[in-house]
């Protein structure tokens, strides 16, 4: 089949793709390239804040250590770890919570009947919510 | 060409430092100003754990 005996709106397709073909080629591979790098920093993202993640659990255990060296040392790291900008704003308020308790329990260990300036007294010891009574 | 020096954060010991007071008996108050109560404690270094706990709850909460 000769060129000269295409369909007219055939001819018209052809005319069109050979005058843009390079540019939707080259759109595309933008497109690609934007969607992949997108995708890369997604992963990425996750991977840091499953990090950050990571290491928080290892201070939090630290904090609540009944050793005091450990209590301190995980007090110290987790009060770096929550200015980290993969901190979200929930992660944050958990911190917050997290010294409040700390502070709490620590300072009803010591209470010896007499020892705080109000009336408060002792506050119960303070457990994670998934750990059973008498942990 | 001035430069701007990065700002820096103070460091969790001295923010705790400011909570801290030793008594003459040897013991420490700290103060929690956030439950407004101050904490007599006989440990030093129960001492400043509470009140690296009780700074770092209060930047955290500024920040």
């Amino acid at each position: 089949m000769d060129q000269a005996d295409l369909p007219g709106w055939l001819e018209i397709m052809r005319a069109v793709g050979l005058a843009f073909g390079p540019f939707l080629v080259f759109g595309s591979a933008v497109i690609a390239a934007v969607i992949a790098w997108r995708a890369y920093r997604q992963r990425k993202e996750a991977d840091e804040r499953a990090e950050w993640w990571r290491r928080t659990q290892w201070a939090i255990d630290y904090a609540v250590d009944e050793e005091e060296e450990k209590a301190e040392i995980g007090v110290e790291a987790l009060d770096l770890l929550g200015v980290s900008p993969l901190a979200s704003a929930e992660d944050r308020e958990l911190l917050e919570t997290l010294f409040a308790q700390v502070a709490a329990t620590r300072a009803a260990r010591s209470y010896n009947g007499a020892s705080t300036s109000d009336a408060e007294g002792p506050r119960p010891r303070w457990r994670f919510p998934w750990a059973r009574r008498g942990e | 060409m001035t430069q701007i020096a990065p700002r820096r954060r103070e460091s969790l010991t001295d923010a705790a430092r400011r909570l801290l007071t030793e008594k003459p008996d040897g013991t420490y108050d700290v103060r929690i100003p956030y439950e407004n109560r101050t904490v007599t404690v006989t440990s030093g270094s129960n001492a400043w754990i509470i009140a690296k706990a009780a700074a770092a709850k209060m930047r955290i909460a500024a920040e």
